[in-house]
């Protein structure tokens, strides 16, 4: 067992180039994973992918300028400074062309990266025999082939990277979030972009050799992807980004052993694997979570059903169209919001507590207005209640105060059942109310009036409603210190109201 | 000429997306200590406005001047409220780091934050009376908690002209009368405050002064002059009829 568990997971570390690719992947990934949550944050994942590729050609070119300036030496050099110059063409590229119009952000990176990529192809292609570079490696790299060299070039771009983050942490965060903003405090916005610009470039030249274009890519988004299924404050974000590229790179290289397979592609699926992982268990915002939360939900239909059933008078669960087990749940959510008294479980009756009555009311009404409106908008009764049946639970106050004016202040619905009035569906939400809106014997205040005051009404005065119009009769107030007023529709609907109790 | 008695001057500003006029020879001079609402049918030309008080904005002709100083010189005495929709909510940023966001233009690059910088931070949040929900990511904040984040973050830049772009838009009633009372706390301080505002029938509640734009200035002035229907009808053409005067059908 134990030399099993030696063979595993220790064995691995006595090989120079297992220790050199950890150290070495470990080193990019952190760089990448802290530049990346900036770039998810920035929804540039896009870009980061085109400009990975289209640093071949500038890897190409750089290559056989220095291998005719300096016959062979300084490549690394004139590779660095290709990948660089090509990475802020591909963005200048991409901004000019998607500024011209009619061609849209993400088609011009299409089109700029497969182009650049292409005329990167061509080069190594029609160069080969003085071009020392694989076109597989550039795609797979080679993690187990880490030179020292490229240790250094990591060390030394990490370190680049993470330290202009740490600096300038301010600002990437401010341009990232709220652009005009930056801008607007005198920060140079263009100047930060490029140096993120400069930065992806930076890790892919430092990356592709250990892990390849793709890969490299990954490591960039899917640590920090990872990291913001997590958690959602910005710091430690990078900071779980940069422990997920780690565990990618040597869970990944011990995949790689076990199976052996390829390195690079080993750490990025692994990578990824945990991404999914997180993806489904992520406390907050996993998919798991998502679920859960759902399912805990109770339904707001559920909800106005029961309250409507109950209003009705058929206050019994099998009274209510719904499985027992959705009306069990909805019922209890409904006591803890106190909508309904504590019922009897063993009777299964449900009573409304006041609160929960005038709510129904509400719904009550919201489903005959809109049956009037349907009715009066052309539909059949029979489908207008069914229609209702779904619509009523659309009850914005302001929506149903309209159909309420459409159809003449309805006091009976077009069954001649009685439509709730204000005082049933309670005035809690409503600062102010139209006379139209109340019923006979209400009594209340004027509070205000849009347009010039009626003769002998002003704010302040009490009142209570007598009859509301008819055909041919007006609306009629009695103002408790003064006479009988009588108005006209137009009127009553101008003059808001507060709704008192009786005297 | 500007005196130092006008916070904003606007000569003559001609602005145009290629060929597609945005503004045309807007004048308008705003006097320091006033809260102004800019209002006007969608495309009239509100948020050009707004940019080039800012100075992000490639004027054809005429000039902004801020507090008699060119608009490109004057950089750090605006601060900008954005639009609720211009945010992304899921930003992993606490409702502390938005305000904090206010004093980065009062720190150079090499220095940290200061303690006085968390102080005005703080003074801020609490007058947007949101200082125990600092700790909060931004998207787990009510739509009317946002836009005092919002707030508390352009009172902490300290500057002398608050832009705000559709403050009042899709929020409640209580965060309505918040925000009114800020508008007027900040002219309090002497501020000046300048207002994109959707609705007709609120705006001579809250403001000092309305300008009355569509590409051009078609009234400026207090309320009760301007907003008269005859000339709403004009700057709004048809689209007038749709919109009730009646508080009870305010969501529209």
């Amino acid at each position: 067992m134990t030399e099993w568990l030696y063979n595993t997971f220790a064995e691995p570390w006595t090989h120079a180039y297992f220790v050199k690719g950890a150290l070495g992947g470990s080193t990019i990934a952190v760089a990448c994973a802290v530049l990346g949550c900036y770039i998810i944050l920035r929804k540039m994942a896009f870009i980061g992918d085109a400009m990975s590729h289209a640093l071949l050609p500038g890897v190409g070119i750089g290559y056989l300028v220095m291998n005719a300036v300096f016959a062979g030496g300084f490549t690394a050099g004139g590779l660095l400074l290709g990948a660089l110059i090509a990475a802020l063409l591909t963005s200048v590229c991409i901004s000019f062309l998607s500024n011209i119009g009619r061609i849209a952000e993400d088609t011009a990176i299409g089109i700029i990266y497969t182009g650049l990529f292409a005329a990167g192809v061509v080069i190594l292609t029609r160069f080969q025999q003085h071009i020392n570079i694989d076109l597989n490696h550039f795609f797979q790299g080679d993690i187990y082939g880490v030179s020292w060299p490229d240790m250094w070039l990591s060390a030394v771009v990490a370190s680049l990277v993470l330290g202009a983050i740490i600096v300038f942490y301010r600002h990437f965060t401010i341009v990232s979030f709220d652009p005009t903003m930056a801008a607007s405090i005198g920060l140079p916005t263009r100047f930060i972009h490029i140096l993120l610009t400069v930065m992806i470039a930076l890790v892919c030249v430092a990356g592709i050799s250990m892990v390849g274009v793709i890969m490299i890519v990954g490591l960039l988004i899917t640590p920090a992807a990872l990291a913001y299924m997590l958690t959602d404050r910005l710091p430690r974000m990078m900071v779980i980004a940069a422990l997920m590229g780690i565990l990618s790179v040597v869970l990944g290289l011990y995949f790689s052993e076990w199976v052996n397979a390829s390195g690079g592609g080993s750490i990025m699926f692994v990578g990824f694997l945990l991404f999914m992982v997180g993806l489904t268990l992520a406390p907050r915002y996993g998919i798991l979570a998502g679920w859960l939360r759902r399912r805990r939900l109770v339904p707001q239909s559920d909800i106005e059903d029961i309250l409507k059933a109950v209003y009705e008078g058929r206050g019994r669960f099998s009274d209510v169209p719904l499985p027992p087990a959705r009306i069990r749940k909805a019922v209890r959510h409904m006591v803890a919001r106190e909508l309904l008294a504590a019922h009897d479980a063993r009777s299964q009756t449900l009573k409304l507590t006041p609160k929960g009555h005038e709510e129904a009311a509400h719904i009550e009404r919201a489903h005959q207005l809109w049956e009037g409106h349907l009715v009066r908008s052309g539909m059949d009764e029979k489908s207008a209640h069914d229609a209702a049946e779904r619509l009523e639970h659309l009850h914005p106050r302001d929506v149903l105060d309209r159909f309420d004016n459409e159809l003449d202040h309805p006091v009976t619905d077009v069954h001649g059942l009685p439509v709730p009035g204000e005082r049933e569906t309670g005035t809690g939400e409503q600062p102010s109310l139209t006379l139209s809106l109340l019923r006979e014997g209400d009594r209340g205040r004027f509070s205000g009036c849009a347009g010039p005051w009626p003769e002998g009404i002003q704010a302040g005065v009490v009142f209570s409603l007598l009859t509301r119009a008819t055909a041919s009769d007006p609306w009629t107030v009695q103002l408790e210190r003064g006479p009988r007023i009588q108005l006209d529709h137009s009127q009553a609907d101008r003059l808001e109201v507060a709704r008192m109790a009786m005297p | 000429m500007s005196d130092v008695t006008s916070a904003v001057t606007i000569e003559h500003l001609t602005v145009s997306y290629q060929t597609k006029p945005v503004l045309i020879d807007v004048s308008l001079d705003i006097p320091r200590g006033s809260v102004v609402g800019i209002l006007g049918p969608n495309g009239a030309g509100k948020s050009t406005v707004i940019k080039s008080i800012m100075g992000f904005v490639d004027r054809d002709y005429g000039t902004v001047r801020l507090f008699g100083e060119e608009v490109e010189h004057a950089r750090g005495r605006v601060a900008y409220v954005p639009q609720r929709g211009q945010i992304d909510w899921n930003f992993p940023v606490t409702v502390w780091d938005v305000v904090l966001m206010g004093r980065y233009g009062h720190i150079r690059w090499y220095q940290p934050v200061r303690r006085a910088d968390h102080e005005v931070a703080r003074r801020a949040l609490n007058d947007v009376r949101m200082l125990e929900l600092r700790d909060r990511q931004i998207g787990q904040l009510s739509g009317g908690q946002q836009q005092r984040v919002f707030m508390a973050r352009a009172l902490a830049q300290e500057s002398d002209i608050l832009l705000l772009d559709e403050p009042f838009a899709g929020v409640d009633a209580a965060t309505e009368r918040a925000i009114a009372g800020l508008l007027s706390g900040a002219r309090e301080q002497g501020k000046t405050v300048i207002v994109v505002h959707h609705d007709l029938e609120t705006a001579a509640e809250f403001f000092d002064r309305v300008v009355i734009l569509n590409r051009r200035v078609f009234a400026y002035g207090e309320p009760r002059d301007v907003l008269q229907e005859s000339l709403l009808t004009e700057v709004y053409g048809g689209k007038l009829r749709h919109l009730s005067w009646s508080r009870g059908n305010r969501a529209q």
